[in-house]
Order: C-alpha cells, then sequence, then structure tokens
C-alpha cells in the first residue's frame, strides 16, 4: 500500500470507511510512511480528531453526541452547523486527497468488479475525484456473479440500517475507461487472507459468510451494556467476539468467547444464518481443549465434577454446604450478597427442591 | 411498475414530480428500491450524481426496471465502469442516532418522471 501510494507521489489519502483496512492497522503504516490519512464517514472522522477507534461496525461513533461532534470540529453544538463543518472540511480532503482508500462490501468475481456500499455517499466521492483508487479487499467477499449479488444488498441494508437498500450502492468495475471525464486513473485492489483461509474446511467456515452488518451487535445483551471498545479488536459485538479469536490467536483473546451469555439473539438476528452462539459456545470448548484460561477454574470443576459423580459426594458436599452456610456470610462474595438479605437456604436433596 | 417507483423513491426521501423536466438524465429507476442509476461515460461524470446540493433527475418512464436483479441484468456482459444506483439524499445517522441528510452528497433529490401519455 505505501509503495502504491509513493509511486503516486502522494501526500493526503481520502478514506472511505472500511473495517478491513481498520483489520490490517492501514492508517499507522501509511502515517509511519508520512502520509495524510483522512477518514471521510462522518462517524469515522470524528472519532479520528478524537484519536479514537471505530465503536461499532456499521455506526462508528454511536457513543458520541452533538456535543461531541461539535467540540471536533470546533463549531456551536447545532447540529445544522456540525453538519455544514463536516461537509466543507471532507469536501476539502476529497478535492486535494492523491489517493482513494476504500473496503469492498462485495466483489464480483465473474466481471471483477468492486461494489460499495454508504448512506453518505462518501466512498462515491474518495473513487471518483482521486487519480488513484486502491481497494481493500477481504477475500471472503467474493460472490461468483453478479446474480448472487442482489440478493446480498438486500439483506445488508435491511439488517444494517433497515433500508430496502443503501442510499449509494456503488459498482466499480476497473479504472476510468479511456473517453470518461472523471474517474480514478489507477484501480488496484489488494485481497487480504489474514487467517481468514485457514477457517475454510473448519467448524467455523459459516463465519466467512458474515456480510459485517452489525445485526448480532445491535441485539447484544453484552455489547450494548459494555459498547465497543470493550472488545479488544476492531470487530466488537457477537461477529467480533467469535471472528477476532479466529483471526488473530485463540490464546491471545481468550476473554472474548465468554463475551456472551449464549441468549442466541445474535444468531436469530444474522441475516445470513450464522450459528453465533454456537460458535462461540465451540470456541468455550477449544479454550478447554487446549488447557488456556485460569487453572482455578480448571481445578474447581474437575474437584467438583469428581464429588458430583458419586451420590456419596454429592450428598457429603451438600452436607458441608448446608453446615457452613452461616459462615459464607462472613467473607467473600456470600458477604457482599448478605448485605441487607439472607442467604438462601440449600435444600435437603436435590428432590426437595420441587 | 411506475406507481411502485414513485412510492418506494418517495419513502427513500426522494421528491418525485409529474412532469418538468430539468437537471441530468438517470441511466434507469429502479421500481423495487425507488432508486435511480446513473453510469458514468464520455457526457457523465462520475461527480455529476454525488457532489452537489441538490440533484435534480430526469427519468424516462420506460427506463425504469423491475428490480436489482434485472438491473444487473441489463448492465452484462459489458459492465461499466462505474454503475451508481443511488436511493434518496444522502443521510447519516452517525451523530446521536439522528438521520440527517447532506452530509456529502446532496440533501435533495428531485426525480422527473418523463413520458407518460
Amino acid at each position: 500500500m505505501v509503495s502504491i501510494c509513493r509511486q503516486a507521489d502522494a501526500q493526503l489519502v481520502a478514506k472511505s470507511k472500511s473495517m478491513a483496512t481498520e483489520e490490517i492497522e492501514l492508517n499507522r503504516a501509511l502515517e509511519a510512511a508520512g502520509l495524510k490519512v483522512v477518514e471521510t464517514d462522518l462517524g469515522e472522522y470524528l472519532m479520528q480528531i478524537r484519536g479514537e477507534h471505530p465503536e461499532h461496525i456499521v455506526a462508528p461513533a454511536i457513543k458520541l453526541t452533538r456535543t461531541d461532534a461539535a467540540e471536533a470540529l470546533g463549531v456551536e453544538p447545532e447540529m445544522d452547523l456540525v453538519m455544514r463543518a463536516a461537509r466543507e472540511q471532507l469536501r476539502t480532503v476529497f478535492q486535494t486527497a492523491d489517493v482513494g482508500v476504500t473496503g469492498a462490501n462485495f466483489a464480483v468475481a465473474e466481471t471483477g468488479s468492486i461494489c460499495l456500499v454508504t448512506n453518505e455517499g462518501n466512498a462515491d466521492l474518495v473513487t471518483a475525484l482521486p487519480r488513484v483508487h486502491v481497494v481493500v479487499l477481504g477475500m471472503e467477499r467474493l460472490v461468483p456473479t453478479l446474480a448472487e449479488l442482489a440478493p446480498l444488498l438486500r439483506l445488508l441494508a435491511s439488517s444494517a440500517t433497515g433500508e430496502r437498500l443503501t442510499t449509494y450502492t456503488t459498482l466499480l468495475t476497473g479504472p476510468r475507461r479511456h473517453d470518461e471525464v472523471d474517474g480514478p486513473e489507477e484501480l488496484h485492489v489488494v485481497v487480504i487472507d489474514n487467517g481468514r483461509s485457514g477457517l475454510r474446511g473448519t467448524r467455523y467456515e459459516e463465519m466467512l459468510n458474515c456480510i459485517r452488518c452489525g445485526a448480532c451487535l445491535n441485539v447484544c445483551p453484552v455489547y450494548r451494556k459494555t459498547g465497543g471498545t470493550a472488545y479488544s479488536d476492531v470487530y466488537s459485538g457477537p461477529m467480533g467476539a467469535v471472528l477476532v479469536p479466529l483471526l488473530s490467536s485463540l490464546e491471545r483473546e481468550a476473554a472474548l468467547p465468554h463475551a456472551s451469555s449464549l441468549c442466541g439473539a445474535c444468531t436469530e438476528a444474522c441475516p445470513v444464518g450464522i450459528p453465533l452462539h454456537e460458535l462461540l459456545l465451540e470456541l468455550r470448548r477449544d479454550l478447554v481443549d487446549r488447557g488456556i484460561g485460569s487453572r482455578l477454574e480448571r481445578v474447581g470443576f474437575t474437584v467438583w465434577s469428581c464429588a458430583w459423580s458419586s451420590v456419596l459426594g454429592y450428598r457429603i458436599t451438600t452436607t458441608l454446604a448446608r453446615l457452613a452456610r452461616p459462615l459464607a456470610a462472613l467473607a467473600g462474595p456470600g458477604r457482599t450478597w448478605s448485605h441487607g438479605r439472607a442467604l438462601p437456604r440449600l435444600s435437603r436433596r436435590f428432590r426437595d427442591r420441587r | 411498475m411506475r406507481e411502485l417507483f414513485v412510492e418506494r423513491a418517495r419513502a427513500a426521501g426522494c421528491t418525485v414530480l409529474e412532469d418538468g423536466s430539468a437537471g441530468i438524465e438517470a441511466d434507469y429507476g429502479i421500481a423495487e428500491t425507488g432508486s435511480v442509476v446513473f453510469i458514468a461515460s464520455r457526457d457523465r461524470a462520475r461527480a455529476s450524481w454525488i457532489d452537489l446540493e441538490v440533484l435534480d433527475v430526469e427519468l424516462q418512464e420506460d427506463r425504469i426496471v423491475r428490480d436489482l436483479d434485472d438491473l444487473f441484468a441489463l448492465l452484462q456482459p459489458d459492465v461499466p465502469s462505474a454503475v451508481a444506483i443511488v436511493t434518496g439524499p444522502s443521510r447519516t445517522a452517525d451523530i446521536e442516532q439522528t438521520l440527517v441528510v447532506g452530509v456529502h452528497g446532496p440533501r435533495e433529490v428531485r426525480v422527473r418522471l418523463k413520458g407518460r401519455s
């Protein structure tokens, strides 16, 4: 990417929202090479000014208020003024950028086309005005022919923003042709794997069907409470909790498979039918199989399964628990819990609970 | 198809007018989504449908296709370098999840239907 920009003698790079470029930390690499990189999606632009990373794969600045936005742009906190300031500031970027960088929502194998969707129209400007256009394409975005594209575009729009079709749906096939008035002189497509091909043929293969609509984030009780920054990577919510450990390493992201209540709302919301909560459970199984995680937890479960595998063990432990109940209120979590209420009484035998 | 186009285009935030002529001519309309379609060419800059405040579109009624699938079929085999399917004005809900129009592109899209006799 850096060499493409150098060859184009570029100074300013305009980007439209792309999770793939976030994933490979492209901005950092380009900036290290001395280039100025500006995000043109309004939410991402604001997050970039604030020195933050996107919080949601569809609505990157979901937590910002208009006061935050106004502060970032240096205007009064009126939505009108914010919009006008953003439009003006970014217009200059579109017009002076040497290179435009986009992701690709889909790519069509048969025709060699790139399909981009935005509601703001920034991808259209990024691909129309700069001299060079570079596409960063996640390899799983490919569909065989244009016939497969239409249903996916409908699914993406309805699941991401509840629309029939995203406002700007653009199909780009090659650079500007010789008699055309504008458009990039060069079009480069960089296909990224970054761990994706390793998922083929595994139990996690279905994760490659993800169209990044964000529906699973919106319905996830964990995401809704914690927000995107609580997740360790650019992808958050259920899809991120599945994808990030798979793309990087389960060892490093051992906490993510646990960032779920396994309620299954994500699986229900997923327009392409990825069994997200089941995949999270699979990942937890892998964690146990590979001995990753807290030793205390492992020892605890081993002891528990030994004890409760026999009637005698079950009786002894439950009797001990019953006798120790008054003590439990004196220290540890039992003490906090029993502040102002009594610890529940343990039944004598399991069937007595009825 | 015409009625469906009008209904869906209005739902997407366009103003649809029955007569008059102004602005740029759309290559196609899509009834399913209420979209207008622009194709880059020698006389049609890519900036022409996006780099403005108000987009005035003229659409011939017989250029309205049923759905996306029909449009994609028409584009083949020689797929143009840039095809933009525009559904309503440029919009965002990035701040406070409040819908605002005209963030980069037009804040208003006016479609004039032509050719009904």
